[in-house]
């Protein structure tokens, strides 16, 4: 009887699920998908941490974390909580981590966001600013 | 069961915190203290490890806090249930519903009328075919 009290406990303890959530290593970097330069601008409270000129098909230095989750470029990771993309005709896109503001991609596309429109490639989850982008950009007011 | 012991986890840590440094808690952790990032997650990408149980207790809504993300995280309008409250309504469950039944039966809160919103999450937890569960 104890033999199988024993077993049952073994087996019992086999099938508990009591290990910690399993953590994931990601590297999330900008692509210059376009032809056109582009200039990267990170800030954190409106003072700027990081900038960038990437020429075509240039990526940025990767932000890399450890977490369960992807989180796009996340600022407890990366340290920023807006970007400013500018092409060379001053035209530009401004995200921000509360996807607020006149100047973003389209509502779906947010590097600061989790499921921002990130591709991945290899290892690293690029945000890509396309010809398209270039095109589109707005311009900055008077 | 494992949502239990992350909940008794995040709230006595955050309580002890409190004591130790109010300062600790800061833009960096969304001014809610340890593991601030389980109010982050969506139904999509959650597993056994869901906030439920901070959410019964405190009063911070996601779904209004990061109401920018796509899709939203939970609505939690329920709010001021205890951690003794929240153990003794799940003793001797087996289900997310017995819990949730039991909160409703066991103890008036001002807020009881959302339980079934927050507590759907749940549900829908447990039919998200999320990868990452524990089998």
């Amino acid at each position: 009887m104890r033999l199988i009290y024993v077993i049952y406990f073994m087996i019992v303890l086999l099938l508990s699920c009591t290990d910690e959530p399993n953590e994931s290593s990601f590297n999330v970097s900008v692509k210059n998908a376009s032809v056109e330069l582009l200039e990267v601008e990170a800030y954190l409270q409106e003072e700027i941490v990081f900038n960038a000129d990437l020429n075509p098909n240039e990526n940025s230095p990767s932000c890399d974390y450890v977490d369960e989750k992807f989180r796009g470029i996340f600022i407890t990771y990366c340290g920023t909580d807006s970007i400013v993309f500018k092409f060379s005709n001053n035209r530009v896109y401004i995200s921000t981590d509360t996807n607020s503001g006149n100047f973003n991609f389209s509502s779906t596309r947010n590097p600061l966001l989790p499921n921002g429109g990130f591709q991945k490639s290899g290892s690293t989850y690029e945000f890509r600013i396309t010809q398209e982008d270039f095109e589109n950009a707005f311009e900055l007011p008077e | 069961m494992e949502s239990w012991a992350e909940g008794v986890e995040t709230i006595v840590t955050n309580d002890r915190y409190r004591n130790l440094s109010s300062s600790y808690f800061d833009d960096g952790n969304d001014d809610i203290g340890w593991n601030f990032l389980r109010q982050r997650d969506r139904v999509f990408e959650m597993n056994e490890y869901t906030p439920i149980v901070t959410d019964l207790v405190d009063n911070y809504n996601q779904s209004i806090e990061y109401g920018y993300l796509n899709p939203r995280p939970p609505m939690d309008r329920v709010r001021n249930y205890t951690l003794q409250q929240v153990q003794n309504a799940l003793n001797n469950c087996r289900t997310v519903d017995c819990w949730e039944r039991n909160l409703r039966n066991y103890y008036h809160n001002s807020s009881e009328q959302h339980l079934n919103e927050l507590f759907d999450y749940m549900r829908g937890v447990l039919n998200n075919n999320n990868p990452n569960k524990c089998d």
